[in-house]
Formats: C-alpha cells, sequence, structure tokens
C-alpha cells in the first residue's frame, strides 16, 4: 500500500480517465475526493468504489472547476473531513474541435477557462494547505496534445501546452517545499473525451468513424490504443514516495507517437 | 508455500532482466530493485572485484536469483556470450537495462583524444552490442529495453563534450529503436538521471571542482543548490523507475526519455 494514509484529490474523477485514477489511488490506499459538474456520474462513482472497499474512501463533491469559491469550498471540505491533503490531480477538462475561423468563441474560450483556470485554482487552494516537506504531490493530466498540434483543436492545444508551462514554472516555485509538480501526457485512450474528438473529426473528414479509428490506431507505433490502467499507474508512481525526485516533468504515455 | 505467496505480488515475477554495469553504482541498485520484485537478474561488467562483490551480497538474500557476468560490454564476442549464457540458464530474456557507461571531462584544449574516444566506446558501443544480441530474444510481444542517459542527454555542460555527445546519442537511438520495435512489442525507453549519489558522480564532481580550482566539498555543495529539491538524487529513486519502466504498467510508454532529476532540469 504505497500510499497508505494519503489523502487525494482528482478532479474530474468520475468518469474516464480521472476514474481510472481516483480507483487506483484508493487501492494504493488513498482516501480521495473526486469532483466534477455532474454530481450523479460521481456519486455513482463513489458509491461503487465504497461499496466495493467496505469503507468509506471516496468523497464526491460537486464543484465547477472554473468557480473559485467552488474549488476553495471543496479543499476546506477535505480538510475539514480527512484533516489534511497530500496528493492533487488536476484532470478535469474540456476538449473539442473549434475550427478557428468557422468556430464557436465561447466554446474556445471555455476550453481554455476549464483547462487552465481550473488547474490554477486548485493548485493554490491546494498548496495553501499542503504541508512542507510532506510528500506533496501535484500530477496534472495534460495530453500529447500539449506538445503537438492537430487541425481545429487550437483550443484544446493551447491549454494542453499552457498546462505544462505552468507545471514546469510551478515545479521550480515549491520544490523546496518538497512537493513535486509533474504532468502526465496521454496520447490515444479510450474515454469518452477521445470518442468525442474522433467522431468529431471523422465528420469533418466525410469519413466513418470506424475508419478514422483505425488510421489513427495505424499512426500509433504501438498499434493500439493505451489502456486507462496504464495511465493510472504512472499517476501513482508520481504520487508515490518513489517519484519524489521526479518534478517539473511532462511524461508521454502514448505507445511511442510523442517523444519529446 | 509462503515464497510463492509473497513472489505473486511482485510485478517482475518470472522475468529475466539483465543489467550492464551492474556490479556498482546505480546498476547495482537496479539489478537490487529488480530481484526485489521477483526478478531473475544477470549483472554484467567488466570489473570482476566489483562483480563478485555484489554477487556475494546479493547471494545474502535467499530470495533473489542471480547470475554475474564478467563482460567488457565494447567487445561483441563476450556481449554474445553473456546473452547465450543467460538464455542457457534461465531460457529466456525479457528486460534489458544499459547502463554501463563511463564519463568525464575531456577539455578541447586536451591534445589527447583517447577520453573522447572511450567514452564513445563504452556507452553507444557497448549499448548497441547489447541491444542487438538482446533482442533477438525478446520475441513474446512483451520485451523492454532501459537504457540509462543523463540530463546531460538534453543539455550541455562546460568540457563534457564528449559525455554530452554521447549521452544525447542515447537519446536518439532510443526514439528510433522504439518505433523499429513497436511492433515486435518490445518498449525502448531511456531515463535521464539528474546528479546522482554515487562515487562515480562524486568523482565527476571533484574532477570539476579541480578543474576549477575550487574546494571540492564546497563546490560540491554548490551543485547540489542548482538542484532546485537541494539534494542528489538516490539511485534507488532511478532504480525504481527503471523497475516501473519494466513491469506491465508500462506497455504503453514507449521512445521516451524520462527525466529524474529533481527539477534540475524542466521542459
Amino acid at each position: 500500500m504505497i500510499l497508505k494514509d494519503k489523502i487525494a484529490i482528482v478532479s474530474g474523477g468520475g468518469t474516464g480517465i480521472g476514474l481510472a485514477i481516483t480507483e487506483a489511488l484508493v487501492d494504493a490506499g488513498a482516501r480521495v475526493m473526486i469532483c466534477a459538474r455532474n454530481f450523479d456520474r460521481l456519486s455513482l462513482a463513489a458509491k461503487e468504489i465504497n461499496e466495493r472497499q467496505g469503507e468509506e474512501r471516496v468523497l464526491p463533491i460537486k464543484v465547477d472547476v472554473k468557480k473559485k469559491e467552488e474549488v476553495e469550498k471543496s479543499v476546506e471540505e477535505v480538510i475539514r473531513k480527512w484533516g489534511d491533503l497530500h496528493i492533487l490531480v488536476n484532470n478535469s477538462g474540456r476538449s473539442g474541435r473549434i475550427p478557428l475561423l468557422s468556430g464557436d468563441s465561447a466554446a474556445w474560450f471555455d476550453i481554455l477557462e476549464t483547462n487552465l483556470n481550473g488547474m490554477y485554482f486548485f493548485c493554490k487552494a491546494a498548496l495553501r494547505v499542503m504541508k512542507d516537506q510532506a510528500g506533496g504531490r501535484i500530477i496534472n493530466i495534460s495530453s500529447i496534445l500539449g506538445k503537438i498540434g492537430v487541425p481545429g483543436y487550437t483550443a484544446y492545444c493551447a491549454s494542453k501546452h499552457g498546462v505544462i508551462g505552468f507545471t514546469s514554472a510551478l515545479a521550480l516555485e515549491v520544490a523546496s517545499r518538497g512537493i513535486t509538480v509533474n504532468a502526465i501526457c496521454p496520447g490515444w485512450v479510450d474515454t469518452p473525451m477521445a470518442e468525442l474528438g474522433m467522431s468529431e473529426t471523422a465528420k469533418a473528414l466525410g469519413i466513418p468513424v470506424e475508419d478514422f479509428k483505425k488510421a489513427a490506431i495505424s499512426r500509433v507505433p504501438i498499434h493500439r490504443f493505451v489502456s486507462h490502467e496504464e495511465v493510472s499507474g504512472m499517476a501513482v508512481f508520481l504520487a508515490g514516495d518513489d517519484g519524489k525526485a521526479i518534478t517539473g516533468q511532462a511524461i508521454n504515455i502514448d505507445g511511442g507517437v510523442v517523444m519529446h | 508455500m509462503f515464497t510463492r505467496l509473497f513472489r505473486s505480488s511482485m510485478i517482475l515475477k518470472d522475468k529475466v532482466v539483465l543489467v550492464s554495469g551492474g556490479g556498482r553504482g546505480t546498476g547495482k541498485y537496479i539489478a537490487r530493485r529488480m530481484c526485489e520484485q521477483g526478478a531473475r537478474v544477470a549483472i554484467c561488467s567488466r570489473n570482476e572485484r566489483n562483480l563478485e562483490k555484489t554477487r556475494k551480497d546479493f547471494e545474502k538474500q535467499s530470495n533473489f536469483e542471480i547470475l554475474a557476468l564478467k563482460v567488457d560490454t565494447t567487445l561483441k564476442d563476450q556481449v554474445d556470450d553473456a546473452i547465450k549464457r543467460v538464455i542457457e540458464k534461465w531460457g529466456r530474456l525479457d528486460v534489458l537495462v544499459n547502463n554501463s557507461g563511463t564519463g568525464g571531462m575531456n577539455p578541447m584544449t586536451w591534445l589527447d583524444d583517447g577520453q573522447w574516444f572511450a567514452i564513445q566506446e563504452t556507452n553507444i558501443h557497448g549499448m548497441y552490442y547489447m541491444t542487438q544480441a538482446a533482442l533477438s530474444h525478446m520475441n513474446d510481444g512483451n520485451g523492454r529495453i532501459i537504457n540509462i542517459a543523463s540530463h546531460l542527454g538534453k543539455t550541455g555542460a562546460p568540457f563534457y563534450t564528449a559525455y554530452c555527445t554521447v549521452e544525447h546519442a542515447i537519446i536518439g537511438f532510443t526514439r528510433a529503436l522504439a518505433l523499429e520495435t513497436a511492433e515486435k512489442g518490445v518498449t525502448v525507453n531511456a531515463i535521464c538521471a539528474g546528479l546522482i549519489d554515487t562515487d562515480f558522480a562524486k568523482k565527476r564532481t571533484y574532477e570539476m571542482a579541480d578543474q576549477m580550482g575550487l574546494p571540492q566539498r564546497d563546490f560540491t555543495q554548490s551543485v547540489i543548490n542548482t538542484v532546485p529539491i537541494k539534494r542528489l538524487i538516490d539511485p534507488l529513486e532511478v532504480a525504481s523507475l527503471a523497475v516501473y519502466l519494466a513491469s506491465d504498467k508500462a506497455r504503453a510508454i514507449t521512445g521516451q526519455a524520462i527525466d529524474i532529476n529533481g527539477g534540475l532540469l524542466v521542459p
């Protein structure tokens, strides 16, 4: 149990990669607050894990990460309930294909706001309560689109590149407190968000989504999608004691698509 | 029975690992961590004394399965022979850790070229021969090559042209080979360690101090002060990352050069 007695927060922890990370943190011994806007899905996920564990290990809280007060309140709630905070996983995110000229500006800004401001508010609130030299960890879920661009995704690519810049700067800012800050950059993972991306892009290209999926997989050197567990495994590694000298990094888990 | 139960929770159970430069320093820690996770581990080194000492250390652990091989990785025949002996003993090879390496200064004002060639031979040729020989035995779709590089594979340092050249080269090799072996199910990654707490690194630091005419201890402290986490990297931390990359959880990580440097170098 490498995370026994650790307290964690996973934003967007009710679905996709966030849920997988939550489950892996719990399996490693941690207690986890998960938050999202959709409380029904969130509480269902929490209920399932808690029943499986036979105790309350996951706490669901309804939070819109774009709203500073809601983020702050949720962190306060964690402290009130469990008295400490060690691990913050900023995983909430929004994607969407928005061609710059024909696109929807409101959606463009919403992607930036969700992916950057959400992370910012959570880091700020978490850093106020994380103790110095106590194994503090911040893990930001970026994407390989934080390192390369794809057409139609200026908003998502800008935000995910931004996550990496933020990660490297914050890592240096809090290194003296014994807190590490890293990003994980997954490639294609079978999630609702990837599903959306593929159907949007296939539609724009005028091809069946299955064909797009096949072509996408053929461009991955290992010829398959990355599994949820392959991403959550890295999150647990970084959160554990063995990860304490890794900071300011953006680690790709993408089957060899991007190598920088 | 107890041993079996205990072993089943180990993430490298039944894997066969070969660690070059496994007689001391980081390589020795990597071998130890791999053993602790249930792997059968062959270590090789050209230094017989280090090799013997490590073998004896490891044999005190009744659950470690170890094979010590005297090998100069710059000699293809010796490398081929070593791989053959691993296969003879355990019938397979799952993970190769290319950790053998040498370093040191080579100011361009030096007249002697020996250091330039020696560093290349050990760090590049050795990796090449080892990888070539090992790859032919990684056929079950789940092989691992882990190359130990350095933060100097991503940045420069004065008077270290040779070392920086080869460490950058390791990363280039890693990226290209990862694509070459992806369909075979062999992942290839590098670990770029920052300033590690080993004798090897200590020697380098003292060497730099002497070059600059500074007291060794003061200079060492000033080097540590440049690391944002204000300490050297524990070789066990490097070893744990190697274990993770060797495990089944890391099957989708390939072609990467992962930094473990306490924030010394960030993107």
